[in-house]
Protein backbone atom coordinates (compact mmCIF):
# COMPACT_ATOMS: atom_id res chain seq x y z
CA UNK A 1 0.00 0.00 0.00
CA UNK A 2 1.64 3.01 -1.14
CA UNK A 3 1.21 6.05 0.98
CA UNK A 4 -1.20 8.98 0.82
CA UNK A 5 0.77 11.65 2.04
CA UNK A 6 4.59 11.96 1.81
CA UNK A 7 7.10 14.42 1.98
CA UNK A 8 10.96 13.79 1.39
CA UNK A 9 13.96 16.29 2.63
CA UNK A 10 10.98 18.86 2.05
CA UNK A 11 12.24 22.70 3.24
CA UNK A 12 10.60 25.96 3.22
CA UNK A 13 12.59 28.98 3.93
CA UNK A 14 10.25 32.25 4.05
CA UNK A 15 12.28 35.20 1.99
CA UNK A 16 12.88 38.53 3.39
CA UNK A 17 15.56 40.65 5.33
CA UNK A 18 15.63 37.65 7.62
CA UNK A 19 14.60 34.38 5.95
CA UNK A 20 13.15 32.08 8.40
CA UNK A 21 13.30 28.46 7.41
CA UNK A 22 9.81 26.98 8.55
CA UNK A 23 10.83 23.67 6.96
CA UNK A 24 14.25 21.80 7.76
CA UNK A 25 14.35 18.69 5.94
CA UNK A 26 11.29 17.04 6.55
CA UNK A 27 10.34 13.63 5.98
CA UNK A 28 7.33 11.68 6.88
CA UNK A 29 4.66 9.21 5.25
CA UNK A 30 1.49 8.67 6.27
CA UNK A 31 -0.40 5.45 5.25
CA UNK A 32 -4.22 5.49 3.76
CA UNK A 33 -6.76 5.06 6.66
CA UNK A 34 -4.55 6.34 9.15
CA UNK A 35 -5.09 9.38 11.58
CA UNK A 36 -1.85 10.86 11.53
CA UNK A 37 -0.75 13.81 13.95
CA UNK A 38 1.82 16.63 13.45
CA UNK A 39 2.15 17.99 17.07
CA UNK A 40 4.62 20.95 17.67
CA UNK A 41 4.21 24.76 19.58
CA UNK A 42 3.01 27.47 17.54
CA UNK A 43 5.25 28.45 14.66
CA UNK A 44 6.69 25.29 14.50
CA UNK A 45 6.02 24.62 11.11
CA UNK A 46 2.94 22.22 11.13
CA UNK A 47 0.74 24.93 9.01
CA UNK A 48 3.33 25.55 6.48
CA UNK A 49 3.47 22.05 5.33
CA UNK A 50 -0.32 21.54 5.19
CA UNK A 51 -0.11 25.04 3.33
CA UNK A 52 2.73 23.35 1.23
CA UNK A 53 0.47 19.57 0.41
CA UNK A 54 -2.54 22.29 -0.52
CA UNK A 55 -0.03 24.67 -2.82
CA UNK A 56 -0.99 27.70 -0.71
CA UNK A 57 2.59 27.65 -0.02
CA UNK A 58 5.23 26.94 -2.31
CA UNK A 59 8.32 24.45 -1.30
CA UNK A 60 11.99 25.46 -1.45
CA UNK A 61 13.46 22.11 -1.70
CA UNK A 62 13.20 18.47 -1.36
CA UNK A 63 9.18 16.64 -2.43
CA UNK A 64 5.85 15.15 -1.99
CA UNK A 65 3.41 13.50 -2.90
CA UNK A 66 -0.08 13.49 -2.57
CA UNK A 67 -2.07 9.63 -3.38
CA UNK A 68 1.38 8.78 -4.69
CA UNK A 69 1.49 11.47 -7.05
CA UNK A 70 5.02 13.12 -7.21
CA UNK A 71 3.52 16.11 -10.21
CA UNK A 72 1.59 18.46 -7.94
CA UNK A 73 -1.48 18.69 -9.71
CA UNK A 74 -4.66 21.01 -8.55
CA UNK A 75 -7.56 18.38 -9.26
CA UNK A 76 -5.66 16.56 -6.41
CA UNK A 77 -7.64 18.57 -4.33
CA UNK A 78 -10.48 17.32 -5.33
CA UNK A 79 -9.82 14.80 -3.10
CA UNK A 80 -8.96 16.55 -0.18
CA UNK A 81 -10.75 18.06 2.94
CA UNK A 82 -9.38 20.99 4.48
CA UNK A 83 -10.07 22.87 7.60
CA UNK A 84 -7.62 26.18 8.38
CA UNK A 85 -6.52 27.51 11.45
CA UNK A 86 -9.07 30.27 11.93
CA UNK A 87 -11.29 29.52 9.07
CA UNK A 88 -13.78 32.38 9.17
CA UNK A 89 -16.39 32.30 6.24
CA UNK A 90 -17.66 35.14 3.82
CA UNK A 91 -20.06 37.30 5.94
CA UNK A 92 -22.58 37.55 3.44
CA UNK A 93 -24.06 33.95 3.88
CA UNK A 94 -25.41 31.64 5.94
CA UNK A 95 -23.97 28.50 6.92
CA UNK A 96 -25.90 26.85 4.68
CA UNK A 97 -25.78 29.24 1.93
CA UNK A 98 -21.68 29.03 2.33
CA UNK A 99 -21.68 25.30 2.40
CA UNK A 100 -24.02 25.10 -0.81
CA UNK A 101 -21.51 28.43 -2.75
CA UNK A 102 -18.33 26.57 -1.59
CA UNK A 103 -19.53 23.14 -2.63
CA UNK A 104 -19.75 24.85 -6.49
CA UNK A 105 -15.75 24.48 -6.48
CA UNK A 106 -16.57 20.57 -6.26
CA UNK A 107 -18.99 20.10 -8.61
CA UNK A 108 -21.53 18.63 -6.34
CA UNK A 109 -24.67 18.04 -7.78
CA UNK A 110 -27.53 20.77 -6.09
CA UNK A 111 -29.29 17.67 -4.86
CA UNK A 112 -26.56 16.37 -3.24
CA UNK A 113 -25.44 19.42 -1.70
CA UNK A 114 -28.52 19.55 0.09
CA UNK A 115 -28.16 16.07 0.86
CA UNK A 116 -25.27 16.20 2.30
CA UNK A 117 -25.20 19.76 4.35
CA UNK A 118 -28.37 18.06 6.16
CA UNK A 119 -26.36 15.13 7.06
CA UNK A 120 -23.50 16.87 8.10
CA UNK A 121 -25.55 19.73 10.04
CA UNK A 122 -27.29 17.20 12.25
CA UNK A 123 -23.71 15.34 12.92
CA UNK A 124 -22.22 18.49 13.86
CA UNK A 125 -25.01 19.76 15.91
CA UNK A 126 -26.03 22.77 13.40
CA UNK A 127 -29.04 22.36 12.56
CA UNK A 128 -30.61 25.01 14.64
CA UNK A 129 -28.56 27.60 13.60
CA UNK A 130 -28.12 26.63 9.86
CA UNK A 131 -29.90 29.67 8.56
CA UNK A 132 -27.92 32.03 10.37
CA UNK A 133 -25.22 34.14 9.33
CA UNK A 134 -21.53 32.05 9.85
CA UNK A 135 -20.22 35.81 11.01
CA UNK A 136 -22.70 35.64 14.05
CA UNK A 137 -20.73 32.37 15.13
CA UNK A 138 -19.11 31.30 18.39
CA UNK A 139 -15.55 30.59 17.75
CA UNK A 140 -16.88 26.96 18.62
CA UNK A 141 -19.77 26.93 15.95
CA UNK A 142 -17.27 28.35 13.26
CA UNK A 143 -15.05 25.48 13.75
CA UNK A 144 -18.27 23.00 13.79
CA UNK A 145 -18.77 24.69 10.33
CA UNK A 146 -15.68 24.28 9.45
CA UNK A 147 -15.38 20.71 9.84
CA UNK A 148 -18.57 20.00 7.83
CA UNK A 149 -17.26 22.41 5.15
CA UNK A 150 -13.77 19.90 4.88
CA UNK A 151 -16.40 16.74 4.73
CA UNK A 152 -18.87 18.22 2.22
CA UNK A 153 -17.62 16.67 -0.78
CA UNK A 154 -16.68 13.12 1.55
CA UNK A 155 -12.83 13.48 0.79
CA UNK A 156 -10.65 10.50 1.45
CA UNK A 157 -8.05 12.63 2.86
CA UNK A 158 -8.92 15.52 5.64
CA UNK A 159 -6.51 17.49 6.55
CA UNK A 160 -7.73 19.56 10.23
CA UNK A 161 -5.57 22.46 11.12
CA UNK A 162 -6.12 22.32 15.07
CA UNK A 163 -9.84 21.09 14.17
CA UNK A 164 -11.20 21.55 18.40
CA UNK A 165 -9.47 25.17 19.07
CA UNK A 166 -12.16 26.86 20.62
CA UNK A 167 -14.47 23.89 20.57
CA UNK A 168 -16.37 22.85 24.51
CA UNK A 169 -15.16 19.65 26.11
CA UNK A 170 -18.45 17.93 24.84
CA UNK A 171 -18.14 19.21 21.82
CA UNK A 172 -14.43 17.44 21.37
CA UNK A 173 -15.34 14.78 22.24
CA UNK A 174 -18.05 14.50 19.42
CA UNK A 175 -15.50 15.36 17.11
CA UNK A 176 -13.18 12.25 18.24
CA UNK A 177 -16.06 10.14 17.20
CA UNK A 178 -16.79 12.20 14.40
CA UNK A 179 -13.13 11.40 13.59
CA UNK A 180 -12.97 7.49 14.75
CA UNK A 181 -16.06 6.91 12.41
CA UNK A 182 -14.58 8.37 9.32
CA UNK A 183 -11.17 6.51 10.15
CA UNK A 184 -13.84 3.17 10.14
CA UNK A 185 -14.77 4.43 6.81
CA UNK A 186 -11.12 3.82 5.71
CA UNK A 187 -10.53 8.10 5.35
CA UNK A 188 -6.77 9.44 6.26
CA UNK A 189 -7.34 12.00 8.64
CA UNK A 190 -4.01 14.48 8.62
CA UNK A 191 -4.42 16.33 12.14
CA UNK A 192 -2.18 19.30 13.26
CA UNK A 193 -2.38 19.85 17.15
CA UNK A 194 -1.26 21.14 20.06
CA UNK A 195 -4.03 19.33 22.40
CA UNK A 196 -1.92 16.62 23.26
CA UNK A 197 -4.08 14.54 25.13
CA UNK A 198 -6.68 14.56 22.48
CA UNK A 199 -4.48 13.65 19.93
CA UNK A 200 -3.00 10.24 22.03
CA UNK A 201 -6.98 9.42 22.13
CA UNK A 202 -6.99 9.32 18.81
CA UNK A 203 -4.18 9.43 16.02
CA UNK A 204 -2.90 5.98 15.16
CA UNK A 205 0.96 7.59 14.17
CA UNK A 206 2.22 11.09 15.20
CA UNK A 207 5.35 13.34 14.40
CA UNK A 208 6.95 15.92 16.72
CA UNK A 209 8.03 18.98 15.10
CA UNK A 210 9.91 21.32 16.56
CA UNK A 211 11.48 24.60 14.92
CA UNK A 212 11.20 23.05 11.10
CA UNK A 213 13.14 19.97 12.30
CA UNK A 214 11.42 16.87 12.78
CA UNK A 215 12.19 15.35 16.00
CA UNK A 216 10.42 11.80 16.51
CA UNK A 217 8.29 10.08 14.26
CA UNK A 218 6.15 6.65 15.00
CA UNK A 219 2.93 5.14 16.35
CA UNK A 220 1.57 6.45 20.05
CA UNK A 221 2.32 2.69 20.83
CA UNK A 222 5.36 2.97 20.07
CA UNK A 223 6.71 6.22 21.37
CA UNK A 224 5.17 6.19 24.47
CA UNK A 225 6.14 2.93 25.49
CA UNK A 226 9.62 3.95 25.37
CA UNK A 227 9.97 5.40 28.72
CA UNK A 228 7.15 2.46 30.38
CA UNK A 229 8.36 1.07 33.68
CA UNK A 230 6.85 -0.69 37.01
CA UNK A 231 8.00 0.67 40.36
CA UNK A 232 7.91 -1.72 43.13
CA UNK A 233 7.93 -0.66 46.95
CA UNK A 234 8.85 -3.24 49.18
CA UNK A 235 8.84 -3.83 52.96
CA UNK A 236 12.68 -3.13 53.27
CA UNK A 237 15.61 -2.69 51.14
CA UNK A 238 17.70 -4.72 49.76
CA UNK A 239 21.57 -5.75 50.09
CA UNK A 240 24.27 -5.09 47.61
CA UNK A 241 23.97 -8.78 47.55
CA UNK A 242 20.46 -9.55 47.08
CA UNK A 243 20.62 -6.48 44.49
CA UNK A 244 23.24 -7.95 42.33
CA UNK A 245 21.07 -11.57 42.10
CA UNK A 246 18.00 -9.62 40.68
CA UNK A 247 18.90 -8.70 37.46
CA UNK A 248 16.73 -5.72 35.61
CA UNK A 249 15.84 -4.12 39.16
CA UNK A 250 17.19 -0.44 39.51
CA UNK A 251 17.12 1.33 42.70
CA UNK A 252 14.82 4.29 43.12
CA UNK A 253 15.82 5.12 46.90
CA UNK A 254 15.99 3.09 49.85
CA UNK A 255 12.46 0.89 49.32
CA UNK A 256 11.30 1.64 45.76
CA UNK A 257 12.89 -0.08 42.92
CA UNK A 258 12.42 0.25 39.28
CA UNK A 259 12.08 -2.22 36.28
CA UNK A 260 12.49 -0.45 33.05
CA UNK A 261 9.88 -2.97 30.97
CA UNK A 262 6.61 -3.54 29.83
CA UNK A 263 7.60 -7.49 30.27
CA UNK A 264 5.15 -8.74 32.44
CA UNK A 265 6.99 -12.24 32.75
CA UNK A 266 10.01 -10.66 33.73
CA UNK A 267 8.05 -8.56 35.94
CA UNK A 268 6.91 -11.91 37.45
CA UNK A 269 9.81 -13.79 37.93
CA UNK A 270 11.55 -10.47 39.84
CA UNK A 271 8.27 -10.72 42.25
CA UNK A 272 8.83 -14.42 42.78
CA UNK A 273 12.46 -13.30 43.56
CA UNK A 274 11.65 -10.96 46.18
CA UNK A 275 9.01 -13.05 47.98
CA UNK A 276 11.99 -15.80 47.72
CA UNK A 277 13.73 -13.13 49.88
CA UNK A 278 10.79 -13.06 52.17
CA UNK A 279 10.81 -9.31 51.49
CA UNK A 280 6.61 -7.91 51.28
CA UNK A 281 6.06 -6.32 48.35
CA UNK A 282 3.79 -3.13 49.48
CA UNK A 283 3.04 -1.82 45.95
CA UNK A 284 3.49 -2.26 41.93
CA UNK A 285 3.13 0.47 39.93
CA UNK A 286 2.93 0.58 36.31
CA UNK A 287 4.57 3.65 34.90
CA UNK A 288 4.18 4.64 31.24
CA UNK A 289 4.74 8.31 29.65
CA UNK A 290 2.11 9.80 27.91
CA UNK A 291 2.07 12.07 24.71
CA UNK A 292 2.47 15.26 26.40
CA UNK A 293 5.39 13.52 28.92
CA UNK A 294 6.89 12.70 25.79
CA UNK A 295 6.69 15.99 23.65
CA UNK A 296 8.21 17.96 26.25
CA UNK A 297 11.14 15.83 27.03
CA UNK A 298 11.68 15.40 22.94
CA UNK A 299 11.31 19.59 22.81
CA UNK A 300 13.69 19.99 25.89
CA UNK A 301 15.94 17.70 24.35
CA UNK A 302 16.44 19.50 21.74
CA UNK A 303 16.32 22.72 23.01
CA UNK A 304 19.83 21.52 25.31
CA UNK A 305 21.28 20.05 22.09
CA UNK A 306 21.02 23.10 19.99
CA UNK B 1 -12.64 27.03 -18.15
CA UNK B 2 -14.57 24.87 -15.55
CA UNK B 3 -12.32 26.56 -12.91
CA UNK B 4 -13.57 29.90 -14.01
CA UNK B 5 -17.18 29.21 -14.59
CA UNK B 6 -17.33 28.12 -11.25
CA UNK B 7 -15.21 31.04 -9.91
CA UNK B 8 -17.79 33.43 -11.58
CA UNK B 9 -21.00 32.09 -10.12
CA UNK B 10 -19.49 31.77 -6.18
CA UNK B 11 -18.69 35.64 -7.16
CA UNK B 12 -21.55 36.46 -8.54
CA UNK B 13 -23.95 34.41 -5.70
CA UNK B 14 -21.50 36.23 -3.45
CA UNK B 15 -22.27 39.31 -4.70
CA UNK B 16 -26.33 39.19 -5.18
CA UNK B 17 -26.08 38.64 -1.06
CA UNK B 18 -24.39 41.42 -0.32
CA UNK B 19 -25.99 45.09 1.13
CA UNK B 20 -23.80 46.68 -1.39
CA UNK B 21 -25.89 44.71 -4.32
CA UNK B 22 -29.00 46.01 -3.49
CA UNK B 23 -27.18 49.65 -2.72
CA UNK B 24 -26.19 49.13 -6.45
CA UNK B 25 -29.87 48.41 -7.54
CA UNK B 26 -31.48 51.04 -5.70
CA UNK B 27 -28.62 53.56 -7.14
CA UNK B 28 -29.97 52.36 -10.56
CA UNK B 29 -33.76 53.00 -10.00
CA UNK B 30 -32.70 56.00 -8.24
CA UNK B 31 -30.42 57.17 -10.83
CA UNK B 32 -33.93 56.45 -12.97
CA UNK B 33 -36.03 58.08 -11.02
CA UNK B 34 -34.49 61.73 -10.99
CA UNK B 35 -33.34 61.19 -14.47
CA UNK B 36 -36.97 60.91 -15.32
CA UNK B 37 -37.94 63.85 -13.19
CA UNK B 38 -35.31 66.32 -14.99
CA UNK B 39 -36.40 64.78 -18.70
CA UNK B 40 -39.73 65.62 -17.70
CA UNK B 41 -38.92 69.26 -16.19
CA UNK B 42 -36.64 70.17 -19.23
CA UNK B 43 -39.69 69.29 -21.42
CA UNK B 44 -42.27 71.06 -19.36
CA UNK B 45 -40.33 74.09 -20.03
CA UNK B 46 -40.44 73.45 -23.78
CA UNK B 47 -42.88 75.92 -25.03
CA UNK B 48 -45.54 75.34 -27.73
CA UNK B 49 -44.65 75.49 -31.37
CA UNK B 50 -40.93 75.10 -30.57
CA UNK B 51 -39.54 73.73 -33.72
CA UNK B 52 -38.68 69.31 -34.01
CA UNK B 53 -35.11 70.33 -34.65
CA UNK B 54 -34.93 72.89 -31.46
CA UNK B 55 -36.70 69.87 -29.07
CA UNK B 56 -34.22 67.14 -30.78
CA UNK B 57 -31.30 69.39 -29.60
CA UNK B 58 -33.11 69.65 -25.75
CA UNK B 59 -33.13 65.88 -26.16
CA UNK B 60 -29.93 65.27 -27.40
CA UNK B 61 -28.09 67.86 -24.90
CA UNK B 62 -30.31 66.21 -22.13
CA UNK B 63 -29.87 62.60 -22.96
CA UNK B 64 -25.81 63.20 -23.08
CA UNK B 65 -25.45 64.46 -19.78
CA UNK B 66 -28.06 62.35 -17.82
CA UNK B 67 -26.02 59.50 -18.64
CA UNK B 68 -23.03 60.69 -18.48
CA UNK B 69 -23.31 62.08 -14.88
CA UNK B 70 -25.59 58.76 -13.85
CA UNK B 71 -23.09 56.36 -15.06
CA UNK B 72 -19.96 57.96 -13.72
CA UNK B 73 -21.62 57.93 -10.44
CA UNK B 74 -22.96 54.46 -10.99
CA UNK B 75 -19.31 53.64 -11.69
CA UNK B 76 -18.25 54.56 -8.15
CA UNK B 77 -20.76 52.86 -6.96
CA UNK B 78 -20.40 49.49 -8.39
CA UNK B 79 -16.56 50.12 -8.08
CA UNK B 80 -17.03 49.55 -4.06
CA UNK B 81 -19.40 46.73 -4.26
CA UNK B 82 -17.22 44.47 -6.15
CA UNK B 83 -14.22 45.72 -4.19
CA UNK B 84 -16.31 44.68 -0.76
CA UNK B 85 -16.58 41.70 -2.50
CA UNK B 86 -13.10 40.78 -3.30
CA UNK B 87 -12.40 42.33 0.64
CA UNK B 88 -14.74 39.27 2.17
CA UNK B 89 -12.62 36.72 -0.30
CA UNK B 90 -9.20 37.36 0.15
CA UNK B 91 -9.42 37.98 4.26
CA UNK B 92 -7.11 35.73 6.26
CA UNK B 93 -8.98 32.58 7.47
CA UNK B 94 -11.47 32.84 4.17
CA UNK B 95 -8.73 33.46 1.54
CA UNK B 96 -6.78 29.63 2.59
CA UNK B 97 -10.20 27.96 1.65
CA UNK B 98 -10.38 29.56 -1.77
CA UNK B 99 -6.96 28.41 -2.15
CA UNK B 100 -7.57 24.85 -1.24
CA UNK B 101 -10.41 24.56 -4.09
CA UNK B 102 -9.52 22.16 -7.00
CA UNK B 103 -8.86 25.20 -9.44
CA UNK B 104 -6.25 27.28 -10.66
CA UNK B 105 -5.00 30.23 -8.90
CA UNK B 106 -5.61 32.29 -12.17
CA UNK B 107 -8.90 30.11 -12.50
CA UNK B 108 -9.70 32.10 -9.64
CA UNK B 109 -8.70 35.54 -10.60
CA UNK B 110 -10.00 35.78 -13.70
CA UNK B 111 -13.48 34.48 -12.19
CA UNK B 112 -12.91 37.21 -10.06
CA UNK B 113 -12.53 39.96 -12.50
CA UNK B 114 -14.98 38.98 -14.99
CA UNK B 115 -17.91 38.69 -12.42
CA UNK B 116 -17.22 42.43 -11.45
CA UNK B 117 -17.37 43.21 -15.59
CA UNK B 118 -19.91 41.28 -16.05
CA UNK B 119 -22.07 42.88 -12.95
CA UNK B 120 -21.02 46.48 -13.74
CA UNK B 121 -22.16 45.54 -17.70
CA UNK B 122 -25.30 44.70 -16.40
CA UNK B 123 -26.02 47.54 -14.08
CA UNK B 124 -24.61 50.23 -17.13
CA UNK B 125 -26.96 48.35 -19.23
CA UNK B 126 -30.14 48.79 -17.43
CA UNK B 127 -29.30 51.68 -16.11
CA UNK B 128 -28.17 53.19 -19.73
CA UNK B 129 -31.37 51.53 -21.27
CA UNK B 130 -33.60 52.65 -18.67
CA UNK B 131 -32.59 56.33 -18.87
CA UNK B 132 -32.95 56.58 -22.34
CA UNK B 133 -36.69 54.46 -22.35
CA UNK B 134 -38.38 57.13 -19.97
CA UNK B 135 -36.26 59.88 -21.55
CA UNK B 136 -37.43 59.12 -24.76
CA UNK B 137 -41.12 58.39 -24.37
CA UNK B 138 -41.44 61.94 -22.49
CA UNK B 139 -39.66 63.50 -25.07
CA UNK B 140 -41.54 61.11 -27.74
CA UNK B 141 -39.26 60.85 -29.94
CA UNK B 142 -36.35 57.49 -29.73
CA UNK B 143 -32.98 58.20 -31.11
CA UNK B 144 -30.46 55.47 -29.72
CA UNK B 145 -27.25 57.20 -31.42
CA UNK B 146 -25.42 58.42 -28.10
CA UNK B 147 -26.15 54.73 -26.44
CA UNK B 148 -23.19 52.80 -27.49
CA UNK B 149 -20.93 55.68 -25.56
CA UNK B 150 -22.82 55.29 -22.54
CA UNK B 151 -21.39 51.82 -22.38
CA UNK B 152 -17.62 53.08 -23.19
CA UNK B 153 -17.99 53.81 -19.86
CA UNK B 154 -17.57 50.23 -18.86
CA UNK B 155 -14.62 50.20 -19.80
CA UNK B 156 -13.36 53.07 -17.36
CA UNK B 157 -14.44 50.75 -14.59
CA UNK B 158 -12.57 47.91 -16.20
CA UNK B 159 -9.27 50.31 -15.70
CA UNK B 160 -10.52 51.09 -12.07
CA UNK B 161 -11.64 47.44 -10.73
CA UNK B 162 -8.14 45.61 -12.54
CA UNK B 163 -6.54 48.16 -10.61
CA UNK B 164 -8.45 46.84 -7.10
CA UNK B 165 -7.67 43.18 -8.74
CA UNK B 166 -3.97 43.71 -9.22
CA UNK B 167 -3.55 45.50 -5.70
CA UNK B 168 -5.92 43.29 -3.91
CA UNK B 169 -4.75 39.78 -5.19
CA UNK B 170 -1.42 40.79 -5.70
CA UNK B 171 -0.96 42.43 -2.29
CA UNK B 172 -3.64 41.70 0.09
CA UNK B 173 -4.81 45.12 0.75
CA UNK B 174 -8.33 45.64 -1.40
CA UNK B 175 -8.73 49.25 0.53
CA UNK B 176 -5.48 50.21 -0.72
CA UNK B 177 -6.45 49.01 -4.67
CA UNK B 178 -9.62 50.88 -3.96
CA UNK B 179 -7.83 53.95 -3.45
CA UNK B 180 -5.37 53.69 -6.29
CA UNK B 181 -7.95 52.81 -8.38
CA UNK B 182 -9.99 55.91 -7.85
CA UNK B 183 -6.30 58.28 -7.46
CA UNK B 184 -5.98 56.85 -10.80
CA UNK B 185 -9.20 57.89 -12.67
CA UNK B 186 -9.75 60.95 -10.49
CA UNK B 187 -6.25 62.11 -10.46
CA UNK B 188 -3.68 60.55 -12.91
CA UNK B 189 -5.70 60.08 -15.54
CA UNK B 190 -7.21 63.16 -15.38
CA UNK B 191 -3.90 65.02 -15.42
CA UNK B 192 -2.50 63.20 -17.84
CA UNK B 193 -5.34 64.02 -20.38
CA UNK B 194 -5.02 67.57 -19.71
CA UNK B 195 -1.96 68.10 -20.07
CA UNK B 196 -1.88 65.63 -23.43
CA UNK B 197 -3.82 68.46 -24.74
CA UNK B 198 -2.47 71.10 -23.19
CA UNK B 199 1.33 70.57 -24.72
CA UNK B 200 0.26 69.76 -28.06
CA UNK B 201 1.43 73.63 -29.36
CA UNK B 202 4.27 73.94 -27.00
CA UNK B 203 7.35 74.44 -28.43
CA UNK B 204 9.56 71.63 -25.83
CA UNK B 205 9.75 68.75 -28.13
CA UNK B 206 10.58 66.45 -25.25
CA UNK B 207 7.80 67.59 -23.23
CA UNK B 208 5.60 67.12 -25.56
CA UNK B 209 6.98 63.42 -26.36
CA UNK B 210 7.01 62.14 -22.35
CA UNK B 211 3.57 63.26 -22.28
CA UNK B 212 2.54 61.55 -25.46
CA UNK B 213 4.50 58.46 -24.65
CA UNK B 214 2.53 58.30 -20.86
CA UNK B 215 -0.21 59.51 -22.30
CA UNK B 216 -0.56 56.45 -24.84
CA UNK B 217 0.60 53.68 -22.21
CA UNK B 218 -1.94 54.93 -19.84
CA UNK B 219 -4.95 53.07 -19.99
CA UNK B 220 -8.02 56.73 -20.21
CA UNK B 221 -10.53 56.22 -17.66
CA UNK B 222 -11.19 59.69 -16.97
CA UNK B 223 -11.48 60.34 -21.34
CA UNK B 224 -14.06 57.00 -21.78
CA UNK B 225 -15.97 58.85 -18.50
CA UNK B 226 -16.14 62.40 -20.51
CA UNK B 227 -19.12 63.82 -22.25
CA UNK B 228 -16.73 64.30 -25.02
CA UNK B 229 -17.64 61.11 -27.07
CA UNK B 230 -21.05 61.19 -26.27
CA UNK B 231 -21.79 65.01 -27.33
CA UNK B 232 -20.37 63.85 -31.02
CA UNK B 233 -17.45 65.68 -30.60
CA UNK B 234 -14.83 65.41 -33.86
CA UNK B 235 -11.88 63.62 -32.93
CA UNK B 236 -9.10 62.61 -35.30
CA UNK B 237 -9.60 59.32 -37.06
CA UNK B 238 -8.78 56.51 -35.68
CA UNK B 239 -8.35 58.04 -32.45
CA UNK B 240 -11.16 56.32 -30.46
CA UNK B 241 -10.04 52.89 -31.44
CA UNK B 242 -6.46 53.82 -30.30
CA UNK B 243 -7.71 54.92 -27.14
CA UNK B 244 -9.66 51.59 -26.16
CA UNK B 245 -6.32 49.54 -27.93
CA UNK B 246 -4.00 51.37 -26.01
CA UNK B 247 -6.21 50.80 -22.43
CA UNK B 248 -6.70 46.93 -23.24
CA UNK B 249 -3.13 46.84 -23.68
CA UNK B 250 -2.33 48.28 -20.42
CA UNK B 251 -5.35 46.18 -18.33
CA UNK B 252 -3.94 42.79 -20.30
CA UNK B 253 -0.12 43.80 -19.40
CA UNK B 254 -1.31 44.72 -15.63
CA UNK B 255 -3.71 41.73 -15.56
CA UNK B 256 -0.90 39.08 -16.56
CA UNK B 257 1.20 40.58 -13.74
CA UNK B 258 -1.53 40.17 -11.04
CA UNK B 259 -1.50 36.81 -12.59
CA UNK B 260 2.09 36.01 -11.90
CA UNK B 261 2.32 37.62 -8.83
CA UNK B 262 -1.03 35.90 -7.57
CA UNK B 263 0.29 32.67 -9.17
CA UNK B 264 3.96 32.57 -7.71
CA UNK B 265 3.04 34.40 -3.58
CA UNK B 266 3.07 32.25 -0.51
CA UNK B 267 -0.01 32.56 1.07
Amino acid sequence: MSEIVSSKNLTKIYPGKIKVKALDDFSISVMPGQIFGLLGQNGAGKTTFIKILLGITRLTEGSFSLFGSNEYNHLLKKNIGYLPENIQFPEVFTARQSLAALARFYEMEPSLIKKRTGELFELLGLEKIADRRAKTFSKGQNQRLGIARALLHDPDLIILDEPTDGIDPVGRKEIRTILQDLKSKGKTIFLNSHILSEVEMITDSVAILHKGKLLRTGTIHELTHENTHFEIKISRGLTLEEENSIVYLEKISEKLYRYNGSEVTELNRIIDKVRNLEILIEEITLRKSNLEELFIKTINADERVN
Amino acid sequence: MKGITQSVLFFFDHLRRSKSFWVTIGGVVVMIVISALISYSVYDNITPGTAVAKIQQSYDFTLINLLNATTQLMIFVGLFTVAITVNSVIKRGVFDIFLSFPVRRWELLTGAFLSGIIFMFVVLLFLTMGIWVIHSSIFGMFYGEVLHWGLLNLLGFVIMFHLVIFVSFGFRSPIAGLLTAIAYSVIVSSVVFVMQQMIQTSSKVWLRETVNVVYWILPKSSEFSSSFFMAGQPTAEGHVLKLIISSLLFIFTVFGLTIIIFEKKDY
